[in-house]
């Protein structure tokens, strides 16, 4: 027995709740959700605060209520995490996100919304099945970007990396943080076991604004990712578009048909088998909201198949112009360090 | 314009193939990921939160916020792992 053994070891099982303060930053008070936040800042637990930041001059407002938090934060915090306010996160979200940095070859971990429609309308299904194959992008490579809604970062390399400077005149919180990590040649991880169910209710304009947006956002920060998913999305669609005209033809022509409506049948079938193994991994990973998920999985695995032809929408839309519409603020990317706000 | 069909759903065939193979690869990372010990690094965080406006189920996602707690997994009960 080791002096002191048993105080040690209970000491390990003592671990209180993760040494953390939450801020909540609107833009202003007069903000719908202000004295929503202010009830629910009152009623926590842990230390809560409302910042108040003002205006953007110069960025989105998100980036902007990022930036004056930060500025205000007292020395102390070692580790800043990202969240949005319409994702839930789990108990120990918090725990799992931070606990990697321990690791100082890691520049950020991150992870991804999950969404899950409250209802089965066709933009909510649309959205929820759009959604899931960004999530495979992320993985254990090292192709992976930040998703300002779940990130967390050492504030020592935050500040190294000047990101209040780049943040100052940007649109994208989360594509300006991937970017400066990956000048400093470090890992971003993506953390499956931080999923984060994303209750979602939409309409048709909605889902266009978003789609439309995140897309627009892509090509200004990320070209050749753009062009290259542009291209791959275009010919599935064209092949698939292609097929149905040439099997309607041959039918018509009453010529066999079924070596066309095989090769048209199978690619569709191999994207709902990558449906399927998304949905078993997240279901592992999200185990609170396995019996959700299953109940509509083939939203995931079905509407999936008609998911290329929103992309192929959203990649034409993103061609024209650089004005954004975002929660009511229209904005002009001009660059990805320059953006100009154009509607109060 | 068959032919150019057949040719393209080759294509896309080949590349459906190889995305399952990816999503093989993904489904073993976050198998890999979610048996991985988070460790107990647990340095003073501060969690930024931007609102606008309001959303459907916004107050309950705000409360999720102000629950997280350390993990619970792991115990040294649990652990297999013994020093001399």
């Amino acid at each position: 027995m080791e002096p002191g053994l048993e105080r040690n070891l209970v000491s390990l099982t003592e671990f209180a709740h993760q040494n953390f303060e939450l801020f909540f930053i609107l833009a202003s008070e007069n903000d719908p959700a202000y004295s929503l936040v202010k009830r629910v800042a009152a009623s926590s637990r842990v230390k809560a605060h409302v910042v108040i930041a003002g205006k953007p001059a110069s960025s989105s407002e998100k980036v902007n209520n990022l930036r004056v938090a930060i500025e205000q934060l007292p020395p102390d915090f070692e580790v800043l995490v990202f969240v949005d306010s319409d994702g839930r996160p789990g108990k120990t979200w918090l725990h799992h996100i931070v606990a990697p940095l321990a690791d100082s070859r890691i520049g950020a971990t991150t992870t991804m919304r999950w969404f899950i429609p409250n209802n089965n309308s066709l933009p909510n299904v649309l959205l929820a099945a759009w959604n899931a194959s960004v999530v495979t992008m992320l993985g254990g490579h090292e192709r992976n970007f930040c998703w300002g809604g779940g990130t967390a970062i050492r504030r020592a390399l935050f500040e190294e990396m000047g990101m209040l400077d780049v943040w100052q005149n940007s649109f994208s919180d989360d594509y300006s943080l991937s970017i400066a990590i990956e000048r400093t040649r470090r890992q971003i991880v993506f953390l499956p076991e931080c999923l984060t169910p994303s209750y979602v209710q939409t309409d048709f304009p909605s889902l266009l604004e978003f789609t439309n947006r995140q897309i627009k956002i892509t090509r200004i920060y990320r070209p050749k990712m753009w062009a290259t998913a542009f291209a791959t999305h275009f010919l599935f669609c064209f092949t698939l578009l292609l097929g149905l005209t040439v099997a309607l033809d041959l039918t018509v022509e009453s010529r066999p048909s079924s070596q066309v409506i095989t090769l048209f049948v199978l690619p569709l079938l191999l994207s709902a088998f990558r449906g399927a193994l998304r949905v078993i991994g997240v279901t592992e990973a999200l185990p609170s909201a396995r019996s959700e998920i299953m109940a509509q999985s083939w939203i995931y695995i079905v509407v999936t198949l008609l998911v290329p032809f929103l992309y192929l929408l959203n990649f034409f839309a993103s061609l024209f112009g650089r004005r954004i519409t975002w929660r009511g603020i229209q904005y002009e990317i001009i660059s990805p360090d320059q953006t100009r706000v154009l509607t109060p | 314009m068959e032919t150019l069909f057949e040719f393209l759903a080759i294509l896309q065939i080949a590349s459906g193939l190889f995305l399952l193979w990816q999503g093989i690869q993904w489904l073993a990372y976050v198998r890999r990921r979610l048996h991985t010990d988070p460790g107990f690094y647990a340095p003073r965080t501060a969690v930024l939160c931007p609102c606008r406006g309001m959303e459907p189920g916004l107050e309950r996602n705000l409360v999720s916020l102000t629950e997280f707690a350390h993990a619970e997994e792991w115990s040294p009960a649990s652990s297999a792992t013994s020093s001399p």
